[in-house]
């Protein structure tokens, strides 16, 4: 950067620093001058929406990245807790379904066929028994399985 | 907010403290932008933890229903033997057998720990030796026989493959 003294330094000290000028009256004048940009009311509300809409941008775009950044930093935890919730449940489902069979098998040979088809994994654990936090709310409801309970209760005969 | 941004850019102007003012705005920028984007990640980790959790509890559904039916069939089997206790020639044997399958298969832990686990696999052993003898008692070896092809069957393979999306 050039600078002639004469005409834009107040002394050479301040040049020979690089420094922008101390002169409180320079800079009221700079001041002065983009107060023409600012401008009067008209002229603001223009500011207001140009200013709105680049933090609008610069919100789409930082929450944007955090966002991809975050989906791809799952908590580790999360796929471990996750198979530790459902395999008890799981396993209690798979002793019903166990207990179902042999008791078919032993006092109905006949529906035996019928029933493995029935109680196969992927009908029992059918996602419209589930909510959407894959929990079974309500086991009255659980259609295929009560019909095999009823069954079985039929066929066992009392004491 | 966005507002109050060009509202106090518009004061510390007219204050003549310009420098000053553009450092400010430089830093809220930044903290505004950190802002924005720790609000992003938050969300997205919350997204993938949560889609991971489900993925690992369907699994872990599956994986409980295939591990546990051999304890539900044997004690199907079982329940069955004792009621029909008294028709069978070695019954008083029988009723022993029983009571101790009984006792071996009362503690079967479900949960997924690894101690859990291992005690599980000692328990279905013993249980398996103890209900082979009491079916050739009841001579009904068939009913066992084929234990593991009928849980094949209705658990299907233990590696679950594309067949997930089928049944979930």
């Amino acid at each position: 950067m050039s600078c002639n003294k004469d005409d834009c330094c107040q002394s050479d000290s301040v040049c020979e620093r690089n420094e922008v000028p101390n002169d409180v009256e320079g800079i009221y004048e700079s001041v002065d001058a983009s107060d023409d940009v600012w401008g009067d009311s008209d002229g603001e509300d223009d500011i207001i929406t140009k200013n709105s809409s680049s933090t609008a941008e610069i919100k789409r775009v930082h929450t944007k990245q955090g966002y991809l950044d975050g989906l791809s930093n799952a908590k580790e935890s999360s796929l471990q807790q996750g198979f530790d919730d459902g395999y008890p449940k799981g396993g209690e489902l798979g002793i019903m379904v166990g207990r179902i069979l042999a008791t078919v098998l032993s006092y109905d040979t006949e529906l035996f066929l019928q029933c493995k088809q029935e109680l196969i994994i992927s009908k029992v654990l059918n996602k419209g028994y589930f909510n959407s936090n894959l929990d079974i709310e309500d086991l009255e409801a659980h259609e295929v399985l009560q019909k095999w309970l009823k069954i079985c209760s039929d066929l066992i005969p009392d004491l | 907010m966005n507002h109050t941004l060009a509202d106090s850019k518009r004061r510390k102007l007219k204050d003549g403290q310009q420098e000053f003012d553009l450092d400010e705005n430089l830093d809220s920028l930044l903290n505004l932008e950190e802002q924005y984007y720790k609000e992003g990640y938050r969300e997205g980790q919350e997204e993938s933890t949560k889609a991971q959790y489900l993925e690992g509890k369907e699994y872990g559904f599956q994986t409980g229903f295939q591990r546990f039916l051999v304890i539900g069939y044997i004690r199907g089997l079982v329940d069955f033997w004792e009621n029909q206790v008294e028709t069978y020639d070695a019954s008083k044997s029988i009723k022993t057998h029983i009571t101790q399958i009984r006792a071996i298969m009362e503690k079967v832990p479900l949960s997924n720990k690894d101690a859990d686990v291992g005690e599980y696999e000692k328990v279905v052993n013993k249980a398996r030796n103890k209900v082979r003898i009491i079916a050739s008692l009841c001579k009904e070896q068939k009913k066992v026989s084929n234990i593991d092809q009928i849980i094949k069957e209705v658990g299907g393979e233990m590696q679950v493959s594309g067949d997930a999306d089928e049944m979930w």
